[in-house]
């Protein structure tokens, strides 16, 4: 038999050419023969190489044949003969290579012939005739073969001095402290170490091995002293999790881990008021017992009786302080007492815990952040006709009116206004709601009237901030100018200065702060006393012919400030404009409520209805216009025939309404349609392009 | 330290300032200046202002009245030369609107 070589492959074709160039022969100058195909495997697990045995052909592959059937030696002794001695030859060698007294099986050591194998981390071959055995080293090692470290594929002999070098390696494991940027937490983050140990395995005889690694892993724990000693130095003594530390620290989890936190500040509570009854009516709706809403119209106004007690004031709770991871309090947010201002008609009694009514009347909550007005409003109660008679009507509380309020009458209230029956081409202006049982014809009712006066205050207040700011910057910047003389405005005051602005680019300054003083001045019963005062001050600052009273810049920034503390007193929550209108039927009239407005009978007709809340009505609506900031609900709209119907509210509300008339025209924010004919069950608003949408 | 020099030729009239444009040269513009330049009546006034060097807003101010009630008598008013940082001053304070932007050629 000529040479024969085992070789392994990825593919039968590399299989060959590792054959090839281990035999150090052509192509045509061996036989192949396939033992094994190479298997693909499946997600990289269970391929398997291609075996081949790569014999050599030579010329006297024929002559060597015969020989080998009955190989002689040069001794003349049978092949087999020699066979045999080899075996005990083998078995000698055998002995002397294994390190190990380990027994094989006889079989086995028949069985190792030409090949090679790896027992306990040691490299073991045996050579026979015509055998070859290869070794590929694997990764993670380093193989030496006779000294020279081998990267490929090697033919290996039994005398061949055979060594692998494997790498343990150390993976340091790192940690980190983090307190919180509020000092209530500290973090621990690990990034845990590893041992690992690599083992060289174990591989069964075979003509053609790949030397393989096993890892085997430990985890390097964490130093929890390290980590204690850290904390000390950190100060940390409060709500330390030892335990969590130590198993953490021992772990092998990677990631961040909470191992101190502090308590945390329990907040407290302010004071706060509590009525005694429900005694604010919200939009005109009834509240039942079980706190359900009932919508039919409120008829009537709550009112208190001298001597009751309206409700009562509760102190602050304070909370509790916290610590802080590092041992420090941490205080809870302050709380504040309510502040309790007693209007007219009320006392406190109790130590200030109680409040009491002094009159009878109708009982007036105003809460401004801490502090609350309560005041009782007396009740103006007319037994009859507002008339010729009884002469127009002004009252600072409620105003009951048993009959109607006649022609050309006005009823002028800064609470409610009840009128039983009719308002027939008069004015009812009410700082509260207002209540009409029957009808409103050719009449101008306003229900909030203050709420519409606070509105243009603020919009003028706001407004003027702002142009001094801008002028307060404006003046800074000229004093920068090292031609602008500055020192003397505290010699003649800002005034010159602030004329030649006005004339130039704070046009509408002026005019704004005249339109704000001649309101204060207007509203000078009604308004508090804050107001007053920053009237006079900028009249003192802008109107006077005379020199202005403003000396320097930094007093009209304080001046401005001011306006800035005022708006934020004065501004309308939603809260505030509780109130509401609710009418049976309006004809030919104009309604104002601050809040919501109700029709709640036939309908309207012909009528302007203005609400800053929302406005519903259960009749129809026939001609005149509607306008309502947060949604409208009418059950009818339009007229056959007559004057159009314009309903409009702001881009972002709804409309709704039951049953439209063509020629109707609804408006949500800049866009109208108008009906081409009768539609039932509309809901208006708009999309997100702008577009009025219905969806029915 | 304010001062003027006045200058008649038959075409315009030419006003040389000097000195600081402050409430300290009010006087002197209110009763003098604007007196004297009204005797002026539909004439061509021009204003030099080459040695001006500081302003405050008193002397804008009585700048600025002085020249509508020259311009009710019918006079135009030009303002030239201009130190920079004067020009600044009047740049900030917008007089070319207020006054209109003929009343300073090459701003």
């Amino acid at each position: 038999m000529g040479r024969s070589i085992v070789a392994k492959g990825t593919t039968i074709k590399d299989a060959i050419n590792t054959a090839l160039n281990l035999l150090d022969a052509m192509k045509d100058q061996v036989d192949i023969e396939v033992i094994e195909t190479e298997r693909k495997g499946w997600l990289g697990m269970g391929s398997k190489p291609a075996v081949i045995r790569a014999t050599f052909r030579d010329s006297s592959t024929e002559k060597d044949k015969a020989e080998i059937k009955h190989p002689v030696d040069s001794l003349g002794r049978l092949a087999t003969d020699i066979q045999i001695s080899e075996e005990i030859e083998k078995f000698g060698k055998m002995i002397q290579l294994s390190k190990t007294s380990y027994i094989r099986p006889r079989s086995k050591w028949l069985d190792v012939d030409g090949k090679v194998w790896v027992k306990d981390g040691q490299i073991f071959c045996k050579n026979a005739p015509g055998k070859y055995s290869l070794v590929t080293p694997g990764k993670g090692m380093k193989f030496y073969c006779n000294h020279k470290l081998v990267e490929s594929t090697v033919v290996v002999d039994e005398n061949d001095i055979l060594k692998v070098e494997l790498e343990d390696e150390v993976k340091e494991p790192s940690w980190k402290l983090k307190i919180d940027d509020s000092m209530m937490s500290i973090t621990l983050t690990i990034t845990p170490g590893v041992l690992i140990y690599r083992k060289l395995i174990d591989q069964e005889p075979d003509t053609n091995i790949q030397l393989k690694v096993k890892e085997r892993r430990e985890p390097c724990p964490i130093e929890m002293n390290q980590v204690l000693e850290k904390l000390k130095e950190m100060k940390s003594v409060v709500g330390v999790d030892y335990s969590e530390i130590e198993r953490v620290c021992q772990g092998e989890e990677k990631g961040d881990f909470l191992i101190a936190s502090g308590v945390k500040a329990i907040p407290g509570k302010n004071g706060y008021f509590v009525p005694f009854k429900e005694l604010s009516i919200k939009r005109g709706v009834k509240e039942r017992s079980d706190g359900t809403v009932d919508h039919r119209e409120i008829q009537e106004f709550p009112s208190v009786e001298h001597g009751q007690v309206i409700g009562m004031i509760h102190p602050p709770i304070s909370g509790k302080p916290g610590t802080s991871v590092i041992g420090e309090p941490v205080m809870p947010p302050e709380v504040y007492p309510l502040v309790v201002q007693e209007g007219k008609g009320v006392v406190l009694a109790e130590d200030g815990t109680k409040v009491i009514a002094t009159e009878a009347g109708q009982p007036h909550i105003v809460t401004k952040k801490q502090l609350v007005k309560i005041s009782v409003v007396p009740k103006l109660i007319i037994k009859k006709d507002v008339s010729l008679e009884t002469g127009n009507v002004r009252f600072v509380g409620d105003v009951e009116i048993n009959g109607s309020v006649q022609d050309g009458m006005l009823v002028e209230a800064n609470g409610n206004v009840l009128v039983r029956e009719n308002v027939n081409m008069a004015q009812v202006n009410a700082g509260g709601s207002v209540i009409v049982q029957h009808n409103i014809i050719s009449s101008e009712v306003t229900a909030g009237k203050h709420t519409k006066k606070m509105t243009d205050l603020l919009h003028l207040t706001e407004e003027i901030i702002r142009q001094m700011k801008q002028m307060v910057i404006g003046i800074q910047q000229l004093s920068e100018v090292s031609a602008f003389k500055v020192a003397n405005f505290t010699q003649i005051g800002l005034g010159p200065l602030i004329k030649i602005l006005c004339d130039g680019k704070f046009k509408s300054f002026r005019s704004h702060i005249q339109s704000l003083v001649h309101l204060i001045d207007d509203g000078k019963g009604d308004l508090d006393p804050e107001w007053i005062e920053i009237g006079d001050r900028l009249k003192s600052g802008f109107m006077t012919s005379t020199s202005s009273d403003i000396r320097s810049v930094e007093h009209m920034i304080q001046l401005n400030r001011s306006l800035e503390v005022i708006q934020m007193n004065n501004s309308i929550s939603t809260e505030d404009s509780n109130c509401f209108m609710t009418v049976a039927f309006s004809h030919n009239s104009q309604l104002y409520s601050a809040g919501d407005l109700l029709i709640v009978g036939q309908g309207c007709y012909n009528s302007k209805l203005y609400a800053g809340g929302f406005i519903r009505i259960d009749g129809y609506v026939r001609g005149g216009e509607i306008y309502a900031s947060r949604g409208i609900k009418i059950n009818e709209a339009g007229t056959k025939g007559g004057a159009a119907t314009i309903i409009t509210v702001p881009k972002d509300q709804t409309i709704e309404i039951n049953r439209v008339m063509e020629d109707t025209v609804i408006q949500i924010g800049l866009k109208t349609h108008k009906f081409d004919k009768e539609t039932t069950f509309v809901t208006a608003r708009l999309n997100e392009d702008g577009q009025i949408y219905f969806n029915n | 330290m304010f001062d003027y020099h006045i200058f008649n030729n038959k075409t315009k009239i030419k006003v040389n300032f000097e000195g600081d444009l402050d409430i300290e040269a009010t006087e002197l513009i209110e009763q003098q200046l604007t007196t004297e330049l009204l005797q002026y009546q539909d004439k061509d006034i021009q204003f030099d202002f080459t040695w001006v060097l500081f302003v405050d807003s008193s002397g804008i101010g009585l700048l600025i009245s002085m020249i509508y009630r020259l311009r009710e008598a019918g006079c135009t008013v030009v303002i030239v030369n201009l130190d920079p940082e004067v020009k600044k001053v009047f740049s900030l304070l917008q007089l070319p609107m207020i006054l209109g932007e003929d009343v300073f050629p090459n701003f």
